[in-house]
Order: structure tokens, then sequence, then C-alpha cells
């Protein structure tokens, strides 16, 4: 009976489970290391909403500061999303009769809430708080990107522990004075480099972002 | 008696010089279509003990850990002491192909081949506990250092996490020695098939090789440096285990006297598990002429110093709590030996420390059965070391307050019976598929290579 | 690793109700919570209790009422419509509430005043609400009977608000078979039958109340009398106290009340008297002002005597404690007043002094000693002394003592009295048989009865359960359907405290209005609104009718006030001193006269309220049962208590099964050797035992077996509180598994050696004395050598540096803070048998030890929280880090982070670490985000969950955080307006509810921090501290103060645990 069951090129199998061996653990990693990341799975998540309510027209055109309709944001952990009540503040007067906003009136009458879709949506085991942020000079667009150009509001921040970790350990680059945290495209003035003042901003405010676990989790 | 009780492996076995008769001898063994009924016997025995074990842990993970007798203070029970227990059997496979071999015991030969095996399998059943003992067995992931969204590290303070590397490694090394060491006798199998499927599965895994002198120097250099690497691993894996309970701060678990104590009791039920598995495979399996009488009492001999080594170690436990004058580490050893958990101690001690001493007696040491007798106490004994190490420290600690009394449940003993059911079926596999025997490493060894040694 | 698998783990982890501060009920929906009351909308069940629970009031709602109402049932409306099923992993829904009330922002919590009433007084409350759902209580300091304090089953009472066992729809049984009704149905039916009896009067008519204090009730009572003058309207309480009413009126000639000034007194003595159990009248109270007078650090303490038969809380802080038969109380009394009046030569209206009673056990040397150096201590501190009787003690005990206290010249310095008008004439148990004999005869033509269970609690010689049915028609009001319920016609859903207007009053009479916090989740109704229902107001309004009783209150200003401090200032009843009456020589039978023990057939049996579960009407309430009893440690039962020494003799072992056995009746119960309980003397607690409790409390009717045994079937008019002729018959250990979470006095001869040696470094205590000479004298407790470290610590603690003090001196051992920590960190309920595994998963525990020989042994207590190590064990050993220091010296314990290997727990030298060894909350919460639970029971009963803190699941550890969420949210707070936290600010919920204030929390780095002041303190001490783990919580060494003429006697310093 022949020995050699194997044929010749089976000799080859050595240098190609080699190069297999090589380079198939990196593309596991990476493939892993891209496609899993909150960057590729969340970023981007855009609901559609009940309401088709446009920031670019609020926040952008007309320039609504975010503070109108989000008022408790600089006293609350949550930036509270406005009774229909705001709405018509205006649009008893204007738009009085638009079908697009028919789920308002009816809220607005009856009671039963409009069901807005969660866009920026952190794991019930995160407490953040707004107000702890926008007091210490965190502009809304360091975390919510530039709503006053979304026609409807996606996730543009990947929200995940070592995005927060990042600022929280180095602030600097997000910092701003409070009072101009709702300014979405505001610049240090004089041209100075962002991070600069952000590092002078630091020392006179004394903030201290804790990296502490139960900052975030209890 | 019906025809597949003969044993066929008791006739002699063929061939013209040693060197055949050798290869004929253990090859036969995987090339039988028809081993003998108590292979049948054992292997549905395993199977179905390996039925229970994955069913009791699937019922482990479906309702929580607490279907297990875990408590508080107890929060460590039965999976752990399994755990310790397994690996420790898991020792003495490294220990006589690596350490054994680098001082030349050529007696090693006959037995190193399925005491490897036979720590593999045993590091496999230890594997298993660590991962499913965990209230979240869905998330041992966390322990490697695996770059993540959360930008969270492991802990590597945790004796848990040294536990980990140790482990993996000792399991990668274990795993290289053993399949290194077949390769000539794969090769062998395969030069000896009989079917085109034995010769190509055969062939695959002898990697090619065909025995020229280059090959084996390369392969002889090979292990010799693999030992080297394994030696220390001997001592490491057990040591590490160890710091688990020899860096707590508990009473009865807070001593340095640890590594050593639980190296030298791995070695102790390591070798203990081997006379266990060799007195019955060399008589099922017809290996009496290479597994001689001279090997068991060998390592008879080994479990009695080790054992000694044990048995001095619970005397210094005892001393040193005294010695240290701590109220707390005294109360621990006092509790221990006479208190809720007296009978497990007393246990461990006759199991481990008075009936090997029956060694002393060169009849008993050279009888198969008596060795295997000692063999299985030694392996009880060695289990209830670990609980009384556990369960005993911690149900009683600091605060009497918090005070506890373990008891297992019927999961409890499913698991612990069932570990054993995962153990066996795959020794089983081994004897009945691969080469039991270091064919090429006896041979080298054997008189006749020695007798024709001055005319090369 | 991917956020899809951060969301499992989340919702695996905590698929917390809320669990974030976002997740408001009118803003934010979060998960599962309000998602879950979404679910509900599905369901039918659910379109009725929305129906029920939030249009119903509306309409009731006067349009000038506070906003607030409104504002919570719109509020509850939106949250109650959140969320729909998910789509992608979890889609949460956000439902902004359609119009938001002023200054209402949503996702934080408010408090509320309120008032919640047992046996006729009231506690004054604070309730949060989160968004319209009360989710904890706290004490109200400005409420003379609270001062900040709340007991255990004030705290546990918001999970009765939820729980689902309530009864939630009207009930009849006419004609049968059960059927559920309406309320409109009943007003008919209830309607027709009163009108029927208005011709004779209401001859026919009767009504069986609870005693209440409310002046709203007494009224709508009055207005009922003036409808139907021939009605009959009586009040039972199986807790009756009708001691003090008739010892008072006896003594004075009409009924008072007595009140103590604890803190003018030099000796306080307790005659079976529990005066710091929240139980007292105004225990809480007692507590806080006791305990203040007995700080060393002041140089003078009050010395406390407790003879009692059971160990008592009070026994417990007690300085000498002499255990006697409750029986024997009368005679001790009786000597004491002839003893004192001997010497005190009485004024001569006081009348004659009883004659020194030849009573058996004063012959007792110990005894004589004890009563001799007491009545000397007693006569050395005259006006500065005080004797509390115990409520269950008959009228004569009350009367003598009235008669000593006056002797005394404590009247009117440290006792004062009120005029006690509400007083019946008769007693609970002649009222009740009278009524019980008029059902029989078949006079009564309706019977109402407003709460209560009697159908349970009657004495087991009246067969009130079985009269009811003579009634043609019986109506009872009550928050469950129990054992009365079956057997009435019509059964009617109460509306729970937090649920509906009312009043009540503390024991002196303050007035507090009670405030709801939510529209009633099952459309009950108060039993001020049945009766005006009754009175022919078909749509009664309880706010209303509250006000139109206090018309003082009428301005919108005076109301606010009113509910804004939660009592109305200056209401207290006034004092009076009434003229003291001869008080007639005392009858003493065989039983009070008997020496010390007593042999089977002549044994005591004693009935007291439950600590817990009170009379069992909060049975089914499982913070409650698995609350473990101060003394023995028991959870989920009750058990008869016997001394060591009649349990030898009678030939029983501990946790046996026994039958006691009152003249002819009998019951099985556990037994418990119970250390320093008096020989001869058995003690029961009332209230277990039930089989139509619920599914917490057993429901024989879908199998659930009762908790403990049934006390009241033993329990008859003679004999009522102290049944005497008592025998035993033991039948040995039964396979039964006794729950305790703390060791059984027997922990074996090695475990009892080992607790020996280490208790007195473990719980340090000196005399006052001692201390006075050495101050420091805790630090030679233990030597250990130099403690040093290896490494610097990692953590500069320049920020904040949490601590904690908590003084052994002060603390009593009412588990309060135990039910306070429950409520506020969602901690699971894991039921009897994982508590005698040993799985309970209370996060702060009080460690009871007892010390000196058994027959009088010591009782010490040790509140056991996380201790916050700086120099933690348990944080290095865990290999994920998910417990990790932060910079303020917290462990922090992180879940999500957790994977359950449980090596902290075994580092732990305090084993504080609880485990979630299963999914304890898998009904609210479900096992997977894709499994959630769809029984609207379960969503309701989420609804207590505190939305500031992760609901875990199974297989995390967890601990005590030092309330992390309250620090937090206050520290946050302060930052915003960048102010420092002042001291006291934060409040950990132990040291919020405590009685006795015997925790205090703070910042160690704040130098005028009370904390950092208790922990420079000499007596004070860290636990274990020679481990080096740098613990920040601290004890206060007990320091007592024994009398000098008795320390020689006092039992060797052996300790039990």
């Amino acid at each position: 009976m022949n020995l050699f069951v194997f044929p010749r090129w089976a000799n080859k199998t050595r240098q190609i489970a080699g190069v297999v061996l090589g380079v198939a653990p990196i593309y596991l990693i990476a493939l892993i290391w891209y496609g899993a990341s909150p960057k590729t799975t969340d970023v981007g998540y855009q609901p559609e909403q009940p309401v088709p309510y446009s920031h670019a027209l609020h926040a952008g055109q007309l320039g609504i500061d975010c503070r109108y309709c989000h008022n408790t944001v600089e006293d609350a952990a949550h930036a509270a999303v406005p009774p229909p009540q705001t709405c018509m503040n205006c649009h008893s007067k204007v738009w009085t009769k638009s079908p697009k906003l028919a789920p308002i009136r009816e809220s607005y009458e009856t009671g039963k809430a409009v069901e807005w879709i969660k866009v920026h949506d952190l794991p019930d085991y995160v407490y953040f708080n707004h107000s702890a942020h926008v007091t210490r000079g965190i502009g809304c667009v360091s975390c919510h990107g530039r709503v006053d150009q979304m026609e409807q509001v996606y996730q543009h921040e990947p929200l995940s522990m070592g995005w927060c970790l990042d600022c929280h350990r180095n602030p600097e680059k997000n910092l701003r004075p409070p009072e101009e945290v709702t300014n979405m495209t505001w610049t240090p003035p004089g041209g100075q480099d962002p991070v600069e003042f952000g590092k002078e901003f630091r020392e006179k405010n004394h903030i201290a972002p804790p990296t502490d676990c139960s900052t975030c989790h209890r | 008696m019906a025809i597949s009780d003969v044993n066929p492996f008791e006739a002699p076995p063929k061939g013209a010089n040693m060197f055949a008769q050798i290869t004929d001898n253990v090859s036969r063994i995987a090339e039988t279509d028809k081993p003998p009924r108590a292979w049948y016997i054992a292997f549905g025995f395993a199977q179905i003990l390996l039925i229970i074990f994955f069913s009791s842990l699937g019922y482990v993970v479906w309702n929580g850990i607490g279907a297990w007798g875990n408590m508080m203070p107890v929060a460590w029970g039965f999976p752990i002491v399994n755990f310790v227990f397994w690996i420790g059997i898991g020792h003495a496979g490294t220990l006589i192909s690596a350490v054994l071999f680098l001082f030349r015991q050529n007696w090693r030969t006959a037995i190193n081949r399925f005491a490897e095996a036979m720590t593999i399998f045993a590091v496999v059943c230890a594997g298993i506990f660590p991962g499913m003992h965990i209230g979240r067995p869905w998330l041992p992931y966390y322990m490697f250092p695996i770059p993540n969204q959360m930008d969270m590290w492991p802990q590597f303070r945790s004796p848990l996490e040294w536990d980990v590397f140790a482990v993996s490694t000792y399991a990668t090394v274990s795993i290289l020695f053993w399949y290194m060491g077949m390769i000539p006798d794969f090769a062998t199998f395969r030069d000896r098939a009989t079917t085109t499927a034995r010769r190509v599965a055969y062939g695959i895994v002898a990697m090619g090789w065909r025995g020229s002198s280059r090959q084996w120097h390369v392969y002889e250099r090979a292990y010799l440096i693999l030992a080297a690497l394994a030696t220390p691993l001997v001592l490491s894996v057990h040591s590490v285990v160890s710091f688990d309970f020899a860096t707590a701060q508990l009473p009865g678990w807070h001593a340095t006297i640890f590594p050593p104590y639980f190296v030298a009791g791995a070695i102790f039920g390591g070798f203990a598990m081997v006379v266990t598995l060799a007195v019955p495979a060399r008589q099922f399996f017809g290996l009496k002429r290479i597994i001689t009488i001279r090997h068991l009492e060998l390592m008879n001999k080994v479990i009695m110093a080790t054992g000694l080594i044990v048995g001095y170690a619970y005397g210094m436990e005892f001393f040193i709590a005294w010695y240290s004058g701590g109220k707390y580490e005294q109360f621990t050893f006092i509790n221990r030996a006479f208190g809720p958990y007296a009978w497990a101690y007393w246990t461990m001690i006759s199991c481990n420390v008075i009936l090997p001493q029956l060694h002393w007696i060169p009849k008993f040491r050279q009888n198969p059965w008596c060795t295997l007798a000692i063999g299985l106490v030694v392996n009880v004994g060695m289990w209830f070391e670990r609980f009384v190490i556990i369960c005993t420290s911690l149900s009683r600690d600091f605060l009497p307050s918090s005070w506890g009394y373990f008891v297992p449940t019927p999961v409890d003993l499913a698991t612990l019976g069932g570990s054993f059911g995962l153990f066996f079926t795959l020794f089983l596999l081994f004897c009945r598929y691969l080469p039991m025997v270091a064919m090429a490493e006896v041979k080298a060894f054997s008189p006749a290579a020695h007798s024709h040694a001055d005319h090369h | 690793m991917s956020s899809i698998d951060a969301k499992k783990r989340l919702s695996i982890l905590s698929n917390a109700p809320a669990a974030s501060p976002s997740s408001s009920a009118g803003d934010t929906a979060k998960p599962t919570y309000w998602r879950s009351l979404a679910e509900l909308e599905q369901s039918p069940e659910f379109l009725e209790f929305a129906a029920r629970e939030f249009a119903a009031p509306l309409e009731q709602e006067p349009p000038n009422s506070p906003g607030r109402r409104r504002f919570m049932q719109i509020m509850g409306a939106s949250m109650s419509l959140a969320g729909l099923d998910a789509c992608r992993w979890r889609e949460d829904k956000i439902l902004p509430l359609s119009r938001r009330p002023e200054g209402t922002i949503p996702g934080t919590s408010r408090y509320f005043a309120t008032a919640m009433e047992l046996n006729g007084n009231a506690v004054g409350l604070y309730a949060s609400s989160y968004d319209g759902r009360p989710t904890k209580i706290e004490g109200n300091p400005s409420h003379p009977d609270s001062l900040g304090a709340a007991s255990a089953y004030h705290q546990a009472s918001v999970l009765g608000l939820y729980d689902p066992d309530r009864s939630d729809s009207v009930v009849t049984h006419a004609g049968g078979a059960r059927k559920t009704s309406s309320w409109a149905e009943f007003g008919k039916v209830a309607g027709a039958a009163l009108t029927a009896q208005r011709a004779a009067g209401g001859a026919g008519v009767r009504v069986l109340a609870e005693r209440s204090s409310s002046p709203t009730l007494a009224e709508q009572k009055r207005r009922f009398l003036a409808a139907f003058p021939a009605a009959k309207w009586v009040t039972f309480e199986p807790i009756a106290n009708d001691g003090p009413r008739a010892g008072s009126a006896l003594a004075f000639g009409r009924a008072h009340r007595t009140h103590y000034a604890f803190e003018a007194a030099q000796v306080i003595v307790t005659l079976d008297a529990d005066v710091v159990h929240p139980t007292f009248p105004a225990g809480l109270a007692n507590a806080r002002v006791i305990t203040k007078g007995r700080a060393p650090e002041a140089g003078e303490m009050s010395r406390v005597y407790a003879i009692e038969s059971a160990v008592t809380l009070t026994g417990g802080i007690s300085d000498h404690r002499l255990a006697l038969r409750s029986s024997a109380i009368k005679a001790l009394a009786a000597y004491l007043d002839s003893a004192i009046s001997a010497k005190a030569s009485p004024l001569p209206e006081f009348g004659a002094a009883q004659a020194a009673p030849a009573a058996e056990f004063l012959k007792d040397a110990k005894v004589a000693k004890f009563v001799e150096a007491l009545v000397g201590d007693l006569l050395a501190n005259v006006g500065r002394s005080v004797i509390v009787p115990g409520q269950h003690q008959p009228a004569e005990v009350h009367a003598l003592v009235h008669r000593l206290n006056a002797l005394l010249g404590n009247v009117g310095r440290t006792v004062f009295y009120t005029e006690d008008t509400a007083a019946e004439a008769t007693s609970d148990v002649v009222a009740l048989k009278a009524l019980t004999d008029e059902l029989n005869a078949g006079t009564v033509d309706t019977l109402l009865i407003l709460g209560g269970n009697p159908a349970f609690t009657a004495p087991a010689d009246i067969p009130f359960a079985d009269a009811i049915g003579k009634a043609k028609n019986s109506i009872h009001l009550s928050l469950y359907e129990d054992e009365t319920s079956e057997r009435v016609g019509w059964h009617l859903p109460a509306a729970h405290y937090l649920e509906s207007w009312g009043d009540a009053q503390a024991f002196d009479g303050t007035l507090s209005i009670v405030q709801p916090l939510i529209a009633p989740l099952h459309g009950g109704k108060s039993s001020i609104e049945l009766l005006a229902m009754l009175l022919g107001n078909a749509e009664p309004n309880a706010l209303e009718l509250v006000r139109a009783t206090h018309p003082d209150l009428s301005g919108e200003h005076p109301w606010r006030k009113a509910l804004a401090a939660g009592i109305v200032e200056g209401t207290a009843a006034a004092r009076v001193t009434p003229k003291l009456n001869p008080v007639p020589a005392v009858t003493l039978g065989e039983h009070e006269l008997a020496g010390l023990g007593g042999q089977n057939g002549k044994l005591e049996l004693l009935f007291t309220a439950d600590p817990k579960i009170i009379d069992g009407r909060f049975a089914n309430n499982a913070w409650l049962q698995e609350l473990p009893e101060s003394l023995t440690k028991l959870t989920w039962d009750n058990a008869v208590f016997i001394s060591p020494r009649t349990a030898k003799e009678l030939g029983v072992n501990d946790a046996d099964s026994i039958t006691v056995s009152v003249g002819s009746r009998q019951v099985t119960l556990l037994a418990l050797i119970a250390p320093g309980h008096a020989d001869g003397s058995l003690r029961i607690t009332l209230g277990y035992g039930r089989k139509s409790a619920g599914h917490i409390g057993g429901l024989v009717s879908e199998n659930i077996d009762p908790v403990g045994g049934n006390a009241y079937l033993v329990r008859s008019s003679e004999g009522y509180e102290i049944a005497t002729g008592v025998s035993v018959q033991s039948h040995g250990t039964v396979n039964y598994r006794v729950s305790s979470t703390q060791d059984i006095y027997t922990v074996g001869d090695i475990g009892q050696q080992g607790t020996q040696e280490r208790l007195p470094e473990l719980v340090r205590e000196g005399t006052l004395e001692e201390f006075k000479k050495k101050p420091d004298f805790v630090e030679e407790i233990v030597e250990h050598n130099p403690l040093l470290s290896l490494w610097v610590p990692p953590v500069s603690y320049d920020g904040h540096k949490w601590g904690m003090s908590i003084d052994l001196n002060k603390c009593i051992g009412c588990s309060a803070c135990v039910t306070a920590c429950q409520a506020e960190n969602n901690i699971p309920v894991v039921g009897k048998e994982n508590v005698a595994k040993g799985r309970e998963m209370l996060w702060l525990r009080v460690d009871r030890y007892y010390k000196g020989e058994p027959e009088d042994a010591e009782v010490s207590f040790q509140p056991i929280p996380c201790q916050q190590c700086e120099n933690a064990p348990c944080e290095q050993v865990c290999p994920v880090g998910a417990t990790m220091h932060s910079h303020e010296g917290l462990n922090d314990m992180v879940y999500n982070r957790c994977i359950g290997t449980r090596y902290c727990s075994n580092n732990c030298p305090y084993k504080v670490r609880r485990f979630n060894y299963f999914n304890y909350n898998l009904d609210t919460i479900g096992i997977t985000p894709y499994t959630p639970t769809d029984d609207p029971k379960a969503k309701v009963k989420a609804m207590v969950f505190n939305p500031e803190v992760t609901v875990r699941s199974r297989g995390v550890m967890e601990k005590c955080t030092f309330c992390v969420q309250r620090i937090q949210n206050v520290k946050i707070k302060a930052k915003n307006v960048k102010r420092p936290i002042e001291d006291g600010e934060i409040k950990t919920a132990c040291q919020q509810t405590c009685p006795t204030g015997a925790i205090v929390f703070g910042d160690l780095n704040d130098g005028k921090a009370e904390v950092t002041g208790l922990h420079k303190l000499s007596r004070s001490y860290a636990l274990l501290g020679e481990l080096n783990n740098r613990p920040r919580v601290q004890y206060l060494a007990r320091i007592k103060n024994p009398n000098p003429a008795l320390t020689p006697a006092q039992a060797p310093k052996t300790e039990q645990g």
C-alpha cells in the first residue's frame, strides 16, 4: 500500500497555514474593533418622530435658544422635553391649522402625551446629569452635535463609556463660558486655541471632573 | 463467556524483536475494532455522568447559581473546591513529562503519555469551573485584557486574574508537550494503518513525520526546550492557585505556607490519579509488559513522599496558628478540627496522611490493586483538603454574627460527579484512539536499545 | 465591546423602573418601568385600572383644591401611557405632560408631609414623591411623636401601597357566591338598607370601627349617630391597651393619658413597658429623649431599670434588668407602693398605702436586692425619677404607678397628664362581646365594619366571625380581602393613607393633616368618605370633609401652613393635674404571688403586638416579614419565647415545636429559647398564622401556607393580655427550617468559646465610672502591632472624605434603619427558604449579642453597614474592578461591571456584601430585556422602586454605598451654584430614620462636621481595626451607668453570642 497518500502540494500546507494563522487574527480583531464599537453601531441613530419637528428650523433659522424648550437643563439631571403647552405658546397663533401639528394640538387638548422617541439613550445604570455639565461650561454641541442643522435629530457621538471618560480625563477641549453653552458655533475669543482657553478656564473655575465609578454608576 | 469478553490484548504482542513487540503492543489497542467489554461499560458510565454534568450546569446557568449550596458567608462552595481539585490532578503530567525528563528518570517513559493526557483532561475539567461558578457566566471575558469601549481593564491585583494567565499558560504548554510527544507515534500509526481514512487522519496529525535522523535531532532539541519551559509551570500554576487563598485576609487562608503546600498536594493528588488510571489501563489493554510493577512502585514512593510533605503542612498550619497568637487564626484551626466540619477534616487526615503510610510495606506497594485502592483514597482525601480549606475557613470568620454552615445541594453533587464524566469520557477516547504509551521513548530506553548500544 | 452588549447587560442587570434620574414619569420614559405601565395599557385590567386610578378622582377634584393632586393625576395619566414595545434593542419613549404645573421639575423628588395612624395614635411623616409616585417615607422632625424618625412599619407602608394583593374592587357575597360589584351598586343596596332603618332610628345599625384619632371621622361619627340615634358605634382593637385607660380612670376618676418627660428623669423604671418601641405611645420620641440623656460625655447619665418578662428594647438599653413574670408585676408595684409610702410620708388624700404583699418571688435574694436598690435610688431622686407601666398590664398596676409617681413627686416634673376625651367607657373586648351577642340575638340588621380584621383578631371565646353572617347586611371596608371580608355581604376596598385626605392626632393631641400623594390606585375609599356616602353624599370628597372639620384652617394660608409643616401648631391637648383618688387594696391571686419560675400548667403566657406586623395588619408586607426580629433575628415567622431554665425544666429544646395549651385551647408553634426571658413566662406575638392575608402572608385558598402560628387561637377574653395556668408540650425537633439571620443562641461549645473571646473586642463596653477614670479605655481592649502599610494609600482624600459614626450607647436595635435602607436602595426580598440558607440581601444588619449567663443575659446591638474601608480587602481581589475606591473614600460597587466571582465577599472581614444568587426581581424586571413581564400586578409592584438606584438582577454582588445617590445629588446641587455642602445636608437613609440619632454621617475633612467630632471622641473605635483595613465607620463604645449598690451582683463578664 502506498505510503504517500498525500499529494506533493501538501508540503505547501505549512506555508499556507502560516500565512492564514498570521493574518486571520489581525483581520478578526480589526473587524470586531470597528464593527462592534458604538461608533459604528450607535452613531447616526435617527428614529422617525411622531411630529416632524425640525430643530434646523427652530434652533437654526429662527434661532430659538435651546433652553426655551429644554428649560430644566440648568437645574435638573434631565433636560426636559417641552410639554405641548410650550409649542402652543407660538402655535396657537402661527400654523394653527397645520396637519403636522395635529398630534401636538391633540395632546394639548386631551392631556394624552405625545410619544417622542428617545434618541440619546444611555443605559439604565448610567446616571447622567445635564445640570452638572451645562453649569460647568460643556456646550450642548459637544455631545449632541449641530442640532441646529438637523432636520430630524440623530445621535452624533458614540456616548460610550470610553467617550465619556475621554472628556472627564481632559475636558479642556470642550470647555466654554457657561453663558455660551447653547451657542452652537462658539469659538474662543480672539481666535485663541480652544484647548488653551479650556486650560485657563479650567484653572479659573477649578473644574475637576471625577472619574470615580460612583460618578455615573449607583 | 461471550466472545467480546476475551480481552484481545492479553495475547503476547506479535513481532520479531522487542521494538516490534512494543510497537504492536501499543498500536493494536488503537487498531483493534473491538475493545474489551470493560471499555464499553466504562465509556457508557462516563457518558451518563457527562450528561448529568452538562444538564446540571445548564440548570445552574438558567436559574442562577443559587441552585448550588453557596451562601453567605460561604460564597465559594463546591465549584471552587472542584476547580482546585482538578487543577491539582493536572500536575503529575507535566511533572512526569518535564521534570522527570530533565532528571533523566527513564522509567517515566512508560507512563508519561497518559499522565500528560490526564493532565490536559484534568485542566479541561478545572477550566470549566471558574467560568461557570461566576454569577453571570455570560461575561467571563471581562477577565481578559481586551480593548473595549468602556476603557476598562481587568484588575491585575486580583489573584483570580493571575489564575486566568497561569492556567491558560499551563494548558497551552501541556497540550503542546503532549502533542509533540505523540508525533512519532502518530507516524507509526499512520504507517501501520490499514485503511485510507486512518492513514489520512493519522497522517495529518503526524505532520509528515518521516523519522529521519534530522527530524529526530530537531525533535529531541524541541522536546528538551519545551521540558525546560514546562518545568517552572509545575511550580507556578498551583502556587498561583494557592494565592487565591494565601493573599486573602481570611483566617485559615492567609498563610505563607500555601504555595509549597499546594504544589506538594497537587503532585500527591496527581500521582494518585495516575496510578488510579494506570492500574486498570495496564490490566485491560495488556500493557503489563510496558507498565511494570516497578513503575507502580516508583509512583507509590512519590505518593508516599509528597504525602508526608502534605502531612507536615497540616501540622505546620496548626503550629503557625498557635505561634502567631492571632485569636481568629487559632480559632479557625480549632474549629476546623473539632467544629461542625470536623468530619471533613478527619476524612482528609485519614485519607491523605494515615492510609498512604501502608506503602511502607513493600508487598503492599507492589500490589496493583492495593496501589489502586490507595490512589482512590488519596483522590478523595485531596478533594476534602480543598473542601476543608475553603468551607471551614469561610463558614466561621471574624464576626460571629455572620457565621453560617454550608450544605451542598443535589446540584452540587451532580456537578462534582459529572465532572468525572467529562474527564473519563476524554480519557477513554484517548485510550481508544491515541498512542497510550510513548512507543518511541519506551523503545529508546528498552533493554534492546541498550544491548545494541556498543555496536553504534 | 459593542454597546448593544452594554444595553443587554444594562437591562439584564438593571431593568430598573426609572433607574435613572432622566427617567421621570412625566418626562422621559425609561425602560421596563414606564414601558411596563404602558403594557398594562394593552391589558383590559389596565383600562379599568387607569379609568379608576386617574379619571374618577379627577372628576371629584374641586377647582379650588391645591394644584398638586391634579398634577399628580395628569402626571400619572401620562406615565401610565408611556412607551410601547421595543423594535431596536429597547426603544424608549419620552412622554411630556401636556401642561407642566408650575415649579415641577420632571425627574426630581419632592417631599410632602402626611401622617400615618396606628391604634389611635398618629406619627407625622414626610413622603417623597417622584413624579407623583410615593417611593420613600421619612419622619417629620416637627411632629412630637416622630422628631424626624420613622419606624420599620412606617418605612414599609409604601410597599403596602403598591401591594399587588390589595383589594381592587367592591365585592359582594350576597347570594352566596363571591362576585365583583361596583360602588354604585353598593350605594344602592346600602342606601336602601339604611333608609329602611331610619324609621327605627337605626336601632338595627351597628358600626364596628378601629380606634382612630381623626377629628373628621369623629365628626362623621357624630353625624351618623345623629341620623341614626338608636345605632351603636363599637371600637375594637386587638392591641387594646385598656390598662392605661381603665387604670387612669381608677386613679383619677376619669381616663387620662400619661406623658413622660424622660429628659428630666434621672432614674427611669419600666414595669414590663417597652417605652422606646415604636408601638408604645410616642415610642419613637421616647427613644430619642431617653438615649439623649445617656451620653457619657455629658458627665451625667440617667439610669434605666427594666423589670419585665420578655427582653424588650428598653431592657436592652437598661443599666439593670430584672427578669420577672408579667403577672408578678402587680405584686411588685404593690410592694413598691408600700415600701415608698413608708418612707415618703404621702399626703393624706392619697389614701392608705398598699400592704406589703406576701409574694414568694420577693423572697428571692436577687429580687430582694434589686428591689431594695431600686427603692433606694427612687427615694434618692425624688422628682427626678419616672415609673412607666406596660400597656398590657392591668388597671390596678397603672393606678398604683400613678400613685407612685405622685408619691415620688414626679407629677408635673417628669410625668404629665392630658384628658383622654376619646376613651370609651367599656373595654374593647366587652364591647365586642356585646355586639356579638346582639348579632347572635338577630337584633342587628346592618353591620358596618370600618377597617380592622375582627374575624381574625377577635378573642377566641367570642364567636364574632361566625356571628357576622347573622346581620342582614354586613359591610367591611379594608385594604385587603381578608378573613373578615370573606364573611361579609359587601367588601369595600379601602384607600391607603397615602391615597386619601384625612386627619389624625398624635398621642398628645397634636393635629396633623393626612395628605395623599397619589390618587387611589384601586378606587378605594377612606372611612370618612364611606360614612359620608352612607349619609347620602353620593360623591363624597375627603378633602372637603376634612377642611369642613377644621374651620380655623379654612383660610388658604393656615391650610397650606398646616400641610407644609405636617402639624397644626398649638393643637396639643392641655396638660392637667388630675386629683389622685385613693387606690383600693389590689387583689393578688396565686399567680401574682408565686415565686420565680413556674412549672408546667402554672406558666403565664404574654400576648404582645408583633414588633413588625403588629396585630397582623402588615402580614402581607414582605419587607416586614423579612426584617429580622430584634432579639431572635427571626424572619418570616413567630415563635414562643421561653427562658433557658424553664425550657430545661419543660424539656423543650431550641427550635422545638411545642403545643401551648390555655385552658381547652391549644396552638402549636416554634419554641425559641430567649436568653434573659423571665422563668415561668412564655411570650407569643400576635398577628401571624393568617389564612387570607395574601401571597406573602398566607393565602390558603391558593395553597400558600400561613406565615407563623396564630396566637389569637389561645387568646380569650379572660387572660386577654396575660394568660395564666398555661401548659406546654414539646414535640421535639420537627422537620422545620428556622429562618433567622443570626445563629440562634447555641452555636456549639467551640463557637460559644470563640465568640466569648472576641466579643469584648467587637462590642466594646464600659461603665460610667470606668469611662470617667479612663476616657480612652476602649483603646486598650485590643493590643496589636503598629499598623504599617507597604505603600502609601493610592488616594489622597483632599475633596470630601465621607465617614460614619455609630453610637452603640444610642442604638436600641429597633431595626428601622434596616427597612429604611431596603426602601431607599431597592433591596430585594428573598423569601424564607433563602433567608434560612443565609442569602438575605439586607445591606445593613443589626447584630445582636447576648452577654452574661443565659438566665439573665444582657443584650447588646451593633449595626453593621459596609465599613467603607480605606484599605479595602474587597477591592484588591475583584478580578474585573467592579468594586473600586473613590476619591472620597467610598468603596464604589459597580453592578454593571460585576460578574459575580464573590471573592470580595470572602475577603470582607465584616461580611457585609450581599449576592443575588437568583434573580430576586424576576417578577418585576423579567429575566432578560427581551422577556419583560406582562403581569400588571408586577408592574404596580415596580412602582415602589427608587429611580435613583439601579435595580440589580441575578449574579451580581451588592452592598451598602453610604447612599451614594443622595451624596451625588446634593453634591451636584451644591456645585451648580458653587456653594459648599453643609454638614447634615446629606443624610443616609439609615441615619435619617434612626429614632435615637445613633448613626451620624458626614465629611471627615470638615472640621466642624458632627461626625468628625464623634470620630475624635475617646470612646470611638474601629471594628477589627487591627486588620489595618482603616474602616470609615467607627463605633462609639457603649457606656452603662450601673447602680453601685448592684454592681457586684452583676453577672461575671462572660459573653455569649
